[in-house]
């Protein structure tokens, strides 16, 4: 033994770096050293550089996997690493596989046995002492069999590690794993498998039906195991001339296959399940059985001639000329498919066993065959009618389809394993989904369009038409009532969605229940609102509420450039789609992503539409209107049309997004994560609300111009000098004057207007900046007059006029600018010129709004100006002309 | 340098193969996906314009195995399932036979690097060649075919034998 070196090079072996000083080697043993084998007393083991990578271990084992067993024995003497190759368990593990035999370790006796005892008549006498003796004592056997043999399994890698351990850093072969680990088990479990099997199989050489395996084996079960073990067999290459012996088994097994099948058959057409049974178990044990389960499943009438036609659901539908469609047909058609397959389970459940899962199989072509079908022709012919009503069918089918699903795992009995079964539902509706998401978009996207188109096409007619403007007082009502019912609407529908899927319908009255069930909460709403607006809700159809509803509201009123009824429209037809694709919702994977974000999209569409296109395009109009428009001398007493009506056009903004952000609170947030700052959904609202924002301030900014503007008007055209001026002997009546009235009254009315329609923000900015202006305007008016004593209480009372409306905006920011100004007005009404100047000096007291130049500017308004110069300047600058000293 | 017929269409990609003897060969890439190796080589680093080197592979042998990733580029890619079949199968078509039939150490040499190219169809045909070479071949015969020198006594080849008597032809 200690002659014999095991060498396992590893493949790597070449890479070692060669050493010139080797003497060379013959030719030979290159080829040798391949096979890991060299002489006895070997060279140091020393890389040749001549020599190629040997073939390591799993490679030689993978080539004699392909060697015939019987050339195994020749192989395994041809030298030491080649046997040790062939008792290697891992080449009789994957015969053994082959075989079919997986679980080696634990069954392997059990299952030998189990073959053995199956063997023939004449074993079966006896048996039974046979069969406790084999299952105790062959493991025992085994281990006397073996013991020596892993012994010298040992030895031998022992030895080649030391030999291998004279390299260094050279890895262990991973070949002494394999040895290590080598039972025999595997090998002789195989042993008795093949003399068992052996005789059987070489015996169809020569004979076919009457063969040693018809004559001992009678029962065409115990025959079927037979042939079909028999088959596996054949795949290892037993005999030499094994591929002839494989066809012949071939050809036998068809002919069993066909004569058992047409036995199937028959018992099928008797509908007698025992024969089924019996012939079925037998087709399986012979192969498999998939001759016979297609058989099965293609001989069931419900694939031939079932009486439900797709058109049958549109029949109704031009003759009530009703877009409406209730399905009905369809759900007929599904209940009896439903009922059908409750009865296949049964029925499957008696005549295969289950492991063959025919009725998984047969649901498949229940799906693939009618369903799709079915399915198809009615979502073609909805198509070529219309749109909507294709969306509708679509989610009818869905529906239906998801409840198949659900039958299949929970009513059938034995029932479908719940994830398989929505798998096939899912896969199967999957064919539709694409088209189906696509539509989806196309329409919202037709449907926004069409709105959008056909309110500019109003716009256009009805320009000149008067319009009625609502009263502030009434305005806030409205728009909390209007706001009240929209959430009602819009939430009442959404319960009801939720109401009936998760009521399950019955394969039978689903549809009428489902009306039902809508029929019953719109009662019960109808009854707590009835004292409300909401007479002529009616109860078959969601659009038809939101109109009805409408209707009584009267806000087209308020309609100028935008629309809330367009708005609501758009909502409307958002929500519906959102409802159907919600439907869709459990998809799993990448259509259930895609799902998602179809509706994602169909919400940034509209969002798009209303904020991009309606909105922002309404406000550019109204916003240019206003940048037009001149102060007319005619309208003085009447309000600002254009800011009014810009005004208007806020408030209608701003109940828009109102309307937005409740059906965003109340619709989307089922669907995406509110406080995802991600979510493109939240973005594009959030861009929405700025679109507007910006609009609504880009037209204020403007709408105070205008406003200022317009003041400035009436301040000039109405101001006479005269009052600021007034003959000594005109009485003092110290009311403000008519111009001070007028124009503090058109600035309250438009703040007025502005109140509510937008966020406090905003307003502050809009009230500051209108103070501030009106500030400067008042500040250029005043200097326009030369002002007398008397004209001073009278410009100090028109001042106090203004203060006080700037105290009522509330802007603690203004404020003191009109309480200087105030201050700045008794200039004109001190009479001692020396105080005149210490007033104009002291400009401290006007807290910085006005500096002494400024007021020295006011100051030279007065009549008796260059009287008092004089005076007023020595007070001033601290010295007189006639300080001015040469020195 | 590189002579691979693969030069001729020229419109597809192609990747630069290094042979451990610094020879570069330029493969279209549909050619060297055979190799599931350089399949998930390919589509981790994606195109690049570097070599890749293959350390355990001559030019010699490498332009053999390229030679019949090309003929065979068109298979389909083989499945982990078919092994079975792949196993009972033990033919080898007319083209792949003469393609093998070159010495023994070429031989060899492809299925190593068909091993470590991972072409499974390829490392197949060329186990089942020396599984045909071996089969039906007496002890004496297949050392002399290997050149192998028996490193077994006469009791010991003895042993062997009866051992595996059960599994002898008959």
């Amino acid at each position: 033994m200690e002659n014999f070196v095991f060498k396992a090079l590893p493949s790597d072996l070449s890479k070692i770096p060669s050493i010139s000083s080797i003497p060379s080697i013959p030719k030979l043993s290159s080829s040798l050293r391949r096979f890991g084998v060299s002489k006895p007393k070997p060279p140091p083991p020393q890389p040749q550089p001549i020599t190629p990578r040997t073939l390591p271990p799993d490679l030689l084992l993978r080539i004699i996997t392909y060697l015939p067993i019987p050339s195994l024995s020749n192989f395994a003497r041809a030298c030491r690493r080649f046997k040790i190759l062939v008792y290697d368990d891992e080449l009789w593990e994957q015969h053994l596989t082959t075989l079919g035999i997986n679980k080696i370790y634990d069954n392997i006796v059990d299952v030998s046995i189990d073959l053995l005892c199956k063997n023939s008549e004449d074993e079966i006498k006896g048996k039974s002492t046979q069969k406790d003796n084999m299952s105790t004592s062959s493991p025992v056997i085994k281990t006397d069999n073996f013991t020596r043999q892993s012994l010298e399994f040992d030895s031998t890698i022992i030895e080649s590690q030391k030999k291998l351990g004279l390299v260094p850093g050279l890895p262990l072969n991973s070949f002494l794993r394999s040895r290590t680990t080598s039972t025999g088990v595997a090998r002789e479990t195989f042993r008795k498998i093949y003399t068992t099997l052996l005789p059987y199989y070489i015996d169809f050489r020569t004979k076919r039906k009457d063969s040693r395996l018809f004559k001992e084996y009678t029962d065409p079960t115990d025959q079927a195991k037979m042939l079909a073990r028999l088959t596996n067999f054949g795949k290892l290459n037993v005999t030499y001339d094994s591929d002839q012996i494989n066809s012949i088994i071939e050809t036998i097994v068809e002919y069993f296959e066909n004569s058992a099948l047409h036995h199937f058959e028959l018992a099928y057409d008797a509908q007698n399940i025992n024969e089924m049974k019996k012939w079925a178990t037998r087709l399986l044990n012979l192969n498999g059985g998939i001759t016979c389960i297609q058989v099965y499943i293609q001989k069931n009438s419900i694939f031939f001639d079932h009486l439900y036609s797709p058109m049958d659901n549109f029949v109704h539908i031009t003759a009530l000329s009703n877009e409406e469609l209730s399905f009905t047909p369809m759900s007929e058609f599904f209940s009896s498919l439903e009922d059908e397959l409750k009865k296949q389970a049964a029925l499957i459940d008696k005549i295969f066993p289950p492991d063959a899962d025919v009725f998984h199989s047969f649901t498949e072509r229940v799906f693939e065959d009618l369903i799709i079908d079915y399915i198809s022709e009615v979502l073609n012919e909805a198509r070529d009618r219309d749109d909507n009503l294709y969306l509708k069918a679509v989610v009818a089918a869905y529906t239906r389809c998801l409840h198949v699903a659900e039958v299949l795992w929970k009513e059938a009995k034995p029932s479908m394993d719940k994830l398989k079964a929505e798998k096939l539902m899912y896969h199967m509706f999957e064919t539709f989904m694409d088209e189906y998401l696509m539509t989806e978009l196309t329409t919202i996207k037709l449907h926004c369009d069409e709105q959008i188109e056909m309110w500019n096409q109003k716009l256009i007619e009805k320009t000149s038409e008067g319009q009625t403007i609502l009263v502030n007082s009434n305005r806030e009502v409205y728009k909390h009532d209007y706001l009240k019912y929209f959430r009602k609407i819009l939430t009442l529908p959404a319960q009801r969605q939720r109401g009936s899927a998760s009521a399950s319908p019955s394969p039978t009255s689903s549809q009428q229940s489902y009306n039902f069930d809508r029929r019953g909460s719109t009662a019960s709403f109808h009854s707590t609102k009835s004292t409300k607006s909401f007479k002529s809700l009616n109860s078959t159809s969601n659009s038809l509420d939101l109109q009805a509803a409408l209707s009584n509201i009267k806000f087209d009123q308020m309609q100028q450039l935008l629309s809330v009824e367009m708005a609501l429209h758009m909502i409307h037809a958002n929500k519906n789609a959102l409802h159907r694709i919600s439907v869709f919702l459990g998809y799993p994977n990448k259509m259930g992503y895609r799902i998602k974000s179809t509706l994602e999209r169909i919400f940034i569409m509209f969002l798009q539409a209303l904020g991009l296109r309606h909105i922002k395009r309404g406000f550019d109009t109204a916003t240019q209107r206003l940048g037009e428009y001149k102060p007319d001398p005619e309208s003085t007493s009447k309000g600002l049309a254009p800011l009014v009506e810009f005004f208007e056009l806020v408030h209608i903004a701003d109940l828009i997004q109102q309307m937005v952000q409740v059906y965003y609170e109340e619709e989307m947030s089922r669907f995406i994560d509110k406080t995802d700052f991600f979510n493109i959904c939240t973005k594009e609202k959030k861009t929405f609300e700025k679109t507007l924002d910006d609009s609504v301030a880009a037209g204020l900014n403007i709408g105070i111009q205008v406003l200022i503007d317009h003041v400035e008007f009436i301040l000039s055209t109405e101001q006479r000098s005269e009052e600021f001026y007034p003959q000594a002997n005109t009485p003092l009546d110290l009311k403000p004057t008519k111009a001070c009235v007028h124009a503090v009254e058109c600035l309250s009315s438009h703040a007025k207007l502005v109140i509510g329609c937008s966020d406090k923000n905003t307003l502050d900015v809009f009230f500051q900046e209108i103070g501030i202006r009106f500030f400067g305007s008042l500040v250029k008016h005043l200097k326009k007059f030369t002002v007398n004593i008397n004209g001073g209480f009278q410009v100090i009372s028109d001042l106090n006029h203004y203060c006080s409306f700037v105290t009522t905006l509330k802007q603690p920011n203004i404020t003191p600018y009109f309480i200087a100004l105030k201050e700045l007005g008794n200039v004109y009404i001190i009479s001692n010129s020396r105080d005149v100047g210490l007033f104009v000096r002291e400009a401290g007291r006007f807290k910085g709004i006005f500096l002494a130049e400024e007021v020295y500017e006011f100051c030279q308004k007065r009549e008796d100006w260059l009287a008092i110069k004089h005076q007023v300047e020595k007070e001033l600058y601290g010295l007189k002309p006639e300080d001015c000293v040469l020195m | 340098m590189s002579t691979s017929t693969s030069e001729k269409a020229s419109e597809n990609r192609k990747v630069t193969l290094k042979s451990c003897d610094d020879v570069e060969f330029k493969v279209e890439i549909p050619v060297a996906s055979r190799s599931i190796l350089l399949k998930n080589m390919i589509e981790d680093v994606g195109e690049s314009d570097q070599s890749i080197p293959l350390p355990n592979v001559n030019e010699k042998v490498l332009r053999k195995v390229l030679e019949w990733c090309e003929h065979h580029v068109n298979d389909p890619q083989p499945t982990n399932d078919d092994d079975d079949s792949r196993r009972r199968n033990t033919e080898i078509d007319d083209w792949d036979q003469r393609f093998l039939n070159v010495e023994q150490d070429m031989l060899f040499e492809i299925i190593l690097a068909a091993n470590y190219l991972d072409i499974k169809p390829l490392l197949d045909i060329g186990c089942k060649t020396v599984a045909n070479m071996i089969k039906g071949k007496s002890p004496e015969e297949i050392r002399s075919t290997f050149n192998i020198v028996n490193d077994f006594t006469p009791e010991e080849e003895e042993q062997i034998r009866k051992e595996n008597e059960w599994a002898e032809d008959r």
